[in-house]
């Protein structure tokens, strides 16, 4: 195991936020992170858990960033437009759909490495 | 095994990424956009969420300049726009109101042209095939082939255009409106055909004020007697725009021949035979404006105030966006319609400008008789015509493409036949001046760079259609008013029912001649106003119907003639005045002839509140509630005959309501029908108290602001982005005219000082971003009746003082 799993919850985190600063597509970490996964593969909990744990983190830091600048201005408006309890939820909820997908493309580029990763 | 693996997670991958990034979820309510598109903080609607603190200087280019352009923003976020040349400066006008407010541009238009079932889908299907039918988009094509004559004026609207395109250009999914977002769909390029849409949408919003259809329904449920008694055109305590007794003058030798009109000559009735009676929307019509002009005579300065208030549907993002527009041949400060070039209702350094709906009828309905079913043939003096045929193609998202045949008359559009529903008997045309050549859209050219009297009757023979009361004001002492816009010359009650349309003698001939359009220069009495009335009295050359108001005008004259020394404030104070005229002529009716001999406790109390009050629709106050309540009730149950009627047929007016309180006489509409007794004007004023002060006292103790309820809805009716509650005083009849949706949508007010002296406020905010905090930042000032001061100035230097931010535009 050439990086301990803190480390790469770390760089998978920090490159999601890099990618969403530099590409506006939403889903262009979904590429990332089946190429990381891919490169890094470890067991399917842990590819899972890495991806769903980067994006669901790297979205709430973006979200929070926002939503302190504007004063929640924003987020209330949309808390009330899906008539969602509170704006926490409208996050978690948003970050958990983040992670969804983080975890299938993890899971994705550990399954590509399994069935390609070691032909040569 | 791990193949399978590979493909299941590919496959998972794929649908999650299809149902976040493609899928939307549709409801009974709405549609609700694809959840991972939508909430995404990276093109989501996060993105939206305008940074609070950081008001950055930005220098961005603008292809096709002539010279570099200077935004300057001040602390409301209100663009002071120096440019070089008239060009650069529409252009920039364009890019800068783009910016905050391309989403109500393009939904504005879209509705105007019947385009919005594209977005929605099929539910707005029957919206959107009105639209057409009622010749918007043949109107706007019309009024900008007239604007495209005029090389000059086509080239700033090509620029205004551009600069919107600009802005539009510069866009990803990331930056889009959050409306885009939240409907799911992407913005199209501006067009000049869109500006000319706009200016219709307001055309038919300010003019819809006919009755036709109503009015014959209405004849044939009472003859023609009782409608007479009803539907009156003038009641003698009105207070005309030019003042009463003034002579007027006939520029034109044009005799009307006074062919009565076959159809409604008698009482027959012609629409028996429509088996599926037209219903158009019913709309309690509470737009209305005030404006007015002081003489140096009568104020403190010894220079005019002008003063200007158009009261519109309340709306976020605002109908206006706040703006001054410099360069060297003019300087201009005031309110611009997003989408349209130039200050709509403003000053200059020179003169200052306002309006009002001028409510007279416009639009006539003629009945069409084809030759068959083919529609391709109508009946002319009993000879057939052709008919001119346009198949209109509506786009629908979701479902298949829908066409719709328009026939075209002579009159116009058949805006009702079978092809509209299959049960229509009757065919009706629509004859609208908004369907003619026109150029709005050089009046406030013109008037944006006028300097004096003559330049202002110049500006405005250019306006045809909605037709307004254009106030003015300038620094050299004059003051003027005029009713402007196309009207036809008509007989008497020509235009208030339906009419045959095979005979040409029901056709619009000639148009009344500017110079005999009413007007007023300079009067003795020191000032000039509008709020809706009639524009002249009886004595007028000319016959004319319209929708027309009898209580703010007359407020505002009695303030007015009784004030001198005035002062911006004290034209402040009667923006913000709250007096019930209605009530004050009403109420002591009322209660005079109520019985008071039964009443119990609480009733006794509202009567005692009810006679106190001095007739002022206070935010606080409780007895305008009670007043509001009571009338409400009796003018329910007094015009029960007009409630629930097979065929649509308007409700009278209030004027005719106060006439019928405070009458004297016996009357078959006091009688209530269901009821077995004949009820006499005393029964119904004791019943309608009793009704009123049994809901009083089932409903929670509440003040006038609580029970009106205004709110500011957004233009997509979303609630999240809506002020449900606003706190005011006023209601529909009163000056301060905030009623539950209606109000002041502008309030101005300009004193022609050498260095001239402004202010201004509008329920809304500058921006159309609802993550911005300059969404609706005024409209808690604007509720409590403060203004702002407008920073004006044709020095760059001069405004530098004020900036909160700098946009340079570089070519």
């Amino acid at each position: 195991m050439l990086f301990s799993n803190k480390l790469l919850f770390v760089i998978y985190t920090l490159s999601v936020l890099l990618l969403s600063i530099l590409v506006p597509i939403w889903f262009a970490f979904i590429l990332l992170l089946i190429f990381f996964s891919f490169v890094f593969s470890s067991k399917t909990t842990k590819a899972f858990l890495l991806g769903f744990a980067s994006v669901f983190c790297a979205w709430i830091i973006l979200m929070l960033f926002k939503d302190f600048q504007n004063d929640s201005l924003l987020s209330t408006r949309i808390t009330h437009l899906f008539k969602l309890p509170s704006k926490w939820i409208l996050l978690i909820l948003t970050a958990l759909i983040g992670g969804i997908l983080g975890a299938l493309s993890t899971w994705l580029g550990k399954n590509l490495k399994s069935s390609f990763g070691y032909i040569k | 095994m791990n193949h399978f693996r590979t493909i299941l997670s590919l496959f998972l991958l794929l649908i999650g990424l299809y149902f976040l990034n493609s899928y939307t979820i549709k409801t009974d309510k709405a549609n609700i956009p694809p959840l991972g598109k939508f909430l995404n903080p990276i093109t989501g609607f996060w993105k939206n969420a305008e940074n609070n603190d950081i008001i950055k200087n930005e220098s961005i280019q603008l292809k096709g300049l002539h010279a570099p352009v200077t935004v300057i923003y001040d602390e409301h976020m209100i663009p002071h726009i120096y440019a070089a040349n008239e060009e650069d400066l529409y252009c920039a006008q364009g890019y800068v109101t783009a910016r905050f407010r391309l989403w109500q541009m393009e939904i504005q238009t879209r509705a105007a042209c019947g385009r919005v079932s594209e977005i929605l889908g099929p539910k707005t299907l029957d919206f959107d095939r009105l639209k057409r039918r009622t010749g918007m988009k043949y109107g706007a094509e019309q009024t900008l082939a007239a604007i495209e004559n005029n090389p000059e004026a086509k080239k700033l609207l090509a620029a205004y255009t551009d600069g919107i395109n600009q802005y539009i250009h510069s866009l990803n999914a990331a930056s889009y409106p959050v409306e885009y977002k939240l409907l799911n769909y992407q913005p199209k390029d501006w067009t000049n055909l869109k500006t000319a849409l706009l200016l219709k949408a307001m055309a038919e919003n300010l003019t819809a004020l006919e009755y036709d259809i109503e009015h014959t329904n209405a004849l044939n449920m009472l003859g023609k007697t009782d409608f007479n008694l009803i539907y009156r055109d003038w009641w003698d305590e009105q207070d005309p725009i030019v003042s009463k007794g003034t002579s007027f003058q006939k520029h034109i030798n044009n005799t009307i021949t006074n062919t009565a009109d076959t159809l409604f000559s008698t009482n027959s009735n012609p629409i028996q035979s429509i088996e599926n009676p037209i219903d158009r929307e019913e709309d309690d019509y509470m737009l209305g404006s005030n404006n007015w002009a002081i003489a140096g005579a009568k104020t403190k300065s010894g220079k005019p105030i002008l003063a200007n208030d158009p009261h519109l549907r309340l709306s976020l993002p605002s109908i206006w966006f706040q703006i001054q527009l410099s360069c060297p041949s003019y300087n201009a400060s005031g309110a611009s319609l997003p989408g349209a070039p130039g200050v709509i209702s403003g000053f200059n350094d020179h003169i200052a400008w306002g309006v009002t709906n001028a409510g007279r009828d416009i639009r006539d309905w003629y009945k069409i008789t084809f030759k068959d079913a083919t529609m391709n043939e109508y009946l002319v003096n009993g000879t057939y015509k052709k008919t001119h045929k346009i198949v209109e193609q509506f786009i629908i998202k979701g479902e298949a493409d829908f066409y719709d045949t328009i026939v075209y008359t002579h009159h116009g559009p058949v805006v009702y036949d079978r092809n509209f529903s299959e049960k229509q008997a009757m065919n009706l045309a629509l004859r609208w001046t908004a369907h003619d050549l026109s150029e709005e859209m050089l009046t406030f050219y013109k008037l944006n760079k006028s300097k004096n009297i003559q330049d202002y009757f110049e500006a405005i023979s250019h306006y045809s259609c909605p037709a307004q009361n254009f106030v003015f004001a300038c620094k050299d002492g004059d003051i003027a008013i005029q009713q402007q816009g196309k009207f036809p010359i008509q007989r008497k009650d020509q235009g208030v029912f339906i009419q045959d349309g095979s005979l040409t003698s029901n056709d619009w001939k000639s148009y009344i001649p500017f110079e005999d359009n009413p007007h007023m220069v300079n009067p003795t009495r020191g000032f000039v106003s509008s709020a809706n009335q009639h524009p002249t009295d009886t004595t007028y050359p000319y016959y004319y119907t319209g929708v027309f108001e009898y209580f703010r005008n007359r407020r505002i004259n009695t303030e007015l003639t009784r004030m001198s020394n005035i002062q911006l404030q004290d034209v402040e104070h009667l923006q913000l005045d709250n007096f019930n005229w209605m009530a004050s002529e009403c109420l002591p009716a009322m209660l005079n002839k109520l019985d008071k001999s039964h009443v119990n406790a609480k009733q006794q109390a509202i009567i005692e509140q009810l006679s106190a009050w001095k007739f002022y629709n206070e935010a606080d106050s409780k007895a305008a509630v009670y007043y509001e309540i009571w009338e409400d009730t009796l003018e329910k149950i007094m015009w029960d005959e007009f409630m629930h009627t097979k065929y649509p047929v308007r409700f009278p007016e209030k004027i005719t309501t106060l006439h019928f309180i405070s009458a004297d006489q016996a009357s078959i509409f006091y009688d209530i029908k269901k009821t077995e007794k004949v009820e006499s004007l005393n029964d119904l004023i004791a019943l309608s108290f009793t009704y009123a002060s049994a809901k009083i006292a089932s409903m929670p103790e509440q003040d006038w602001t609580t029970y009106k309820h205004t709110s500011i809805e957004h233009l997509a009716k979303i609630p999240a982005f809506s002020i449900d509650y606003v706190a005011s005083g006023g209601n529909k009849s009163i000056v301060n005219a905030i009623s539950k949706y209606h109000g002041p949508s502008w309030r101005m007010i300009v004193e022609m000082t050498d260095d001239i002296h402004a202010v201004a406020i509008y329920p809304g905010g500058q921006s159309g971003n609802p993550g911005s905090k300059y969404y609706d930042n005024f409209v808690s000032d604007w509720s409590q009746g403060k203004y702002y001061e407008i920073y004006h100035s044709a020095l760059l230097n001069d405004m530098k003082k004020h900036a909160s931010s700098i946009l340079e535009l570089k070519p």
